[in-house]
C-alpha cells in the first residue's frame, strides 16, 4: 500500500541518478534499472487489492479533479502497467550481461519504461501527451543507440513521423479542451454528449493520427520496419512489447472511455485489416528475417486494431477481453522471437535467411525458443496464441463479419509459410557453433514459460483479462469513481 | 479586423509551411527545421485560442476590476510544457543528424539508402 505515483517519481529519480553513478564507476549504472523496476513492480503489486470496480484515484497537491493533474488506475490500466514493468524487468536483467560502455543507454531505457507506465496510469489528457513524448523521444534514442548506419536511418525516420504525429495529438487535446474546458479524461468523457459531432470527428481524427504512429497503423507505419531492423534485438523487443502496447492502451482509453465508441472507428476497421494484409504480404517477401518479424509485428498490430475497431459495431465485453489477450500474446511472443533471433545470429547482426542456415542446430535452445515464439504467433494449440486467435475469430463473428474470418485464416496461411521457411532453414545444414550466455538464455526461457503457462492453463489469464475488460467497458463507473457522484 | 483571426491564420500558415518543408526538404537539418516550424505554429495557435481581445495577464490581484478581462492561463501553461518537449525532440533529432553525418558523410536524405525492402 504505497502510492503508485512513486512509480513515476522514483523512476525519474533513478533515471537522473544514472549519469552521476556513471562518473563513479562504469559498472554501477547497469544495476539501477533492475532495482528501479523491481521497486515499481512491488509498489504496483502492493496496490493490487485496492483497485476494484472503478478507478483508483491519486490526486496531486490534494486538489480534487477536474482541477489539477491526477493519476487514475483501473484494472485495465493496471494490467498494462504490470505487463510493461514485467517485460521491462526481464529486459533490464538482460542488459546486465550486455557490454554497453555508455551509461546513458540505461537512462534512456528507464525513461522509456517510465513513459509507457505513465501513459497507462494517468487520468489527465495533457499528462498523457507528456508521457507519450517521453516515450517517443527516448525510443528515438534507443533505436539509434547501435550507432551504425541502419539504426541511425531507422531512428531518423521514426523521429520525423513521430514528431508530427504527437504534435497533432496535442492539437486534438486542445480541441477537446476548447469544447469542454477540461483536461481531465473522466471529466471530458462526462461532457462528451454536449460536443457537436463535427468537433468530435475532427478531434478524433487528430488523436487517430497521433496514436496511429505508435500502434503502427497503415499508412503511418512507414517508420516501423526500418526502426525494428535498425535497432538492436532487445530494443526491437521493447518496440513491439512495450511501446506499441502503451499505444493500444491509449487508443482504448481515448476512443472508448472518452469518445464512447467513436463512430469514425470504422476508418480503423478498414485501416486495420489493410494493415494486416499488406504487412503479412510484405513479410512473405522478406529475405531478411528481422525485417520479416517487423512486418509480422505490424500485421499482428493490424489484426489487434481491427478487433479493437469492432467495438464501433458492437460494444461487447468479449471484444475487450480479446484485445487484451492479443496484446499479451503479441508482447510475449514477439518479444521472444526478437530475442531468440538475436541469440541465433550470435550478435553478428546478420539477419539474412541464408546466413542463419543451421544456426538452430548449433544453438538448439535458441532454435527451439524461436520455434515456440513462431507457434504462439501462429496460434498453435498448447500455446497462448491459440486462445487469443480463437477469441479474435469469435469476436469477428460476434460483430457480424463472418466472411472476414476466412480472410484472417487465409492470411494465417501466409504466416505459417514464412515462419515455417525460417524454422526449416535454421534446423537444416551445418552452422557455426554459437553460445548464448546464461542470463540471455534464462530471460528467453522466462518469456517462453509465460507463453506455455498461459497456453496450457489459460483460466487465470482469461479471468484477469475479463476483469480488466469489464473495467474498461463500464465507463460510467470509471467516470463516477473519479468525478464523484455527479 | 479581429486580432484573433490574424493569429489563427498566421499560425496555421506556419504549421502548413512546416509540414511542407518537412515533407519536401532534402537536407536533414531542413527537415528538422520544418518539424520545429510546425511545433512553433502549433504553440502559437494554442496560445491564440486562449486569447481574449484586450485581455490582461492572468495574475490574481487585489483589484477585481483588473481581473475581469483576462486571457485563459491553461493554454499558456500547456504551451510552456510543449515548448520544452519540442526542444528535447529537436535536440534528439540534431544528435541523430550529427551521427548520420559522421557515418554516411552526407546530410542528403535521398542518399540514406541502407534500409530498403
Amino acid at each position: 500500500m504505497v502510492s503508485p505515483i512513486l512509480v513515476i517519481a522514483l523512476s525519474l529519480f533513478f533515471a537522473f541518478v544514472i549519469p552521476l553513478l556513471g562518473m563513479l564507476s562504469k559498472k554501477l549504472p547497469r544495476w539501477v534499472p533492475p532495482i528501479s523496476i523491481l521497486v515499481n513492480l512491488l509498489i504496483l503489486l502492493s496496490n493490487m487489492d485496492k483497485i476494484s470496480g472503478g478507478a483508483m484515484l491519486i490526486t496531486t497537491a490534494g486538489i480534487k479533479p477536474p482541477i489539477a493533474i491526477n493519476l487514475a488506475i483501473d484494472r485495465f490500466g493496471f494490467l498494462f502497467a504490470l505487463l510493461i514493468q514485467t517485460v521491462g524487468f526481464l529486459l533490464s536483467i538482460y542488459y546486465l550481461a550486455q557490454d554497453t560502455k555508455d551509461e546513458r543507454f540505461y537512462m534512456l531505457f528507464l525513461l522509456n519504461i517510465l513513459g509507457a507506465s505513465g501513459i497507462v496510469m494517468t487520468g489527465d489528457l495533457f499528462n498523457s501527451f507528456v508521457f507519450l513524448e517521453i516515450l517517443e523521444i527516448s525510443s528515438f534514442g534507443l533505436v539509434a543507440v547501435q550507432k551504425d548506419k541502419k539504426s541511425l536511418e531507422g531512428a531518423f525516420k521514426y523521429m520525423m513521423i513521430g514528431a508530427i504525429g504527437s504534435s497533432l495529438y496535442l492539437l486534438g487535446i486542445i480541441v477537446l479542451y476548447l469544447s469542454t474546458g477540461s483536461l481531465n479524461m473522466a471529466d471530458i468523457a462526462r461532457l462528451m454528449p454536449n460536443i457537436p459531432d463535427s468537433i468530435k470527428l475532427f478531434a478524433g481524427l487528430l488523436f487517430l493520427i497521433g496514436i496511429g504512429v505508435e500502434v503502427e497503423l497503415f499508412p503511418l507505419n512507414a517508420w516501423a520496419p526500418d526502426a525494428y531492423e535498425g535497432a538492436q534485438d532487445s530494443i526491437s523487443t521493447q518496440l513491439s512489447s512495450i511501446i506499441s502496447k502503451a499505444g493500444i492502451y491509449l487508443a482504448a482509453r481515448i476512443f472508448f472511455t472518452i469518445f464512447n465508441g467513436f463512430y469514425a472507428l470504422e476508418v480503423v476497421l478498414y485501416l486495420g485489416i489493410i494493415t494486416f494484409i499488406i504487412a503479412e504480404l510484405a513479410a512473405l517477401m522478406q529475405k531478411n528475417v528481422k525485417r520479416m518479424l517487423a512486418y509480422s509485428s505490424i500485421g499482428q498490430m493490424g489484426l489487434l486494431l481491427f478487433v479493437f475497431a469492432l467495438i464501433s459495431k458492437r460494444a461487447d465485453i468479449f471484444i475487450f477481453t480479446t484485445i487484451i489477450l492479443l496484446a499479451l500474446n503479441h508482447a510475449f511472443g514477439k518479444g521472444l522471437l526478437f530475442l531468440s533471433l538475436g541469440a541465433l545470429t550470435g550478435g553478428t547482426r546478420e539477419y539474412y535467411i541464408d546466413s542463419l542456415k543451421g544456426s538452430g542446430k548449433s544453438n538448439v535452445l535458441a532454435g527451439l525458443l524461436f520455434t515456440m515464439g513462431a507457434f504462439t504467433i501462429l496460434g498453435m494449440p498448447f500455446f497462448f496464441g491459440f486462445w487469443s486467435k480463437i477469441s479474435a475469430l469469435i469476436s469477428i463473428m460476434k460483430a457480424g463479419y463472418v466472411y472476414l474470418i476466412g480472410l484472417v485464416l487465409l492470411v494465417s496461411l501466409f504466416e505459417i509459410y514464412y515462419y515455417g521457411r525460417v524454422i526449416v532453414n535454421i534446423f537444416s545444414g551445418e552452422g557455426k557453433a554459437q553460445k548464448t550466455g546464461f542470463i540471455y538464455a534464462s530471460i528467453m526461457v522466462i518469456f517462453a514459460l509465460f507463453i506455455i503457462a498461459f497456453g496450457v492453463w489459460p483460466h487465470p489469464v482469461f479471468s484477469f483479462a475479463h476483469k480488466a475488460a469489464v473495467a474498461l467497458f463500464e465507463r460510467t463507473t470509471y467516470i463516477t469513481s473519479i468525478m464523484g457522484g455527479m | 479586423m479581429n486580432a484573433g483571426h490574424l493569429f489563427y491564420g498566421s499560425s496555421v500558415f506556419l504549421m502548413v509551411m512546416g509540414v511542407f518543408i518537412a515533407l519536401t526538404g532534402k537536407h536533414l537539418i531542413k527537415i528538422l527545421l520544418g518539424i520545429d516550424l510546425f511545433d512553433v505554429g502549433l504553440n502559437l495557435l494554442i496560445i491564440s485560442f486562449g486569447y481574449v481581445n484586450g485581455g490582461t495577464a492572468p495574475i490574481f490581484s487585489r483589484y477585481p476590476h483588473v481581473f475581469k478581462n483576462v486571457v485563459d492561463p491553461v493554454p499558456q501553461a500547456l504551451v510552456l510544457t510543449a515548448i520544452v518537449i519540442g526542444v528535447a525532440e529537436i535536440a534528439m533529432g540534431l544528435a541523430i543528424v550529427m551521427r548520420i553525418k559522421e557515418k554516411f558523410g552526407t546530410c542528403n536524405i535521398s542518399k540514406l539508402k541502407e534500409l530498403k525492402w
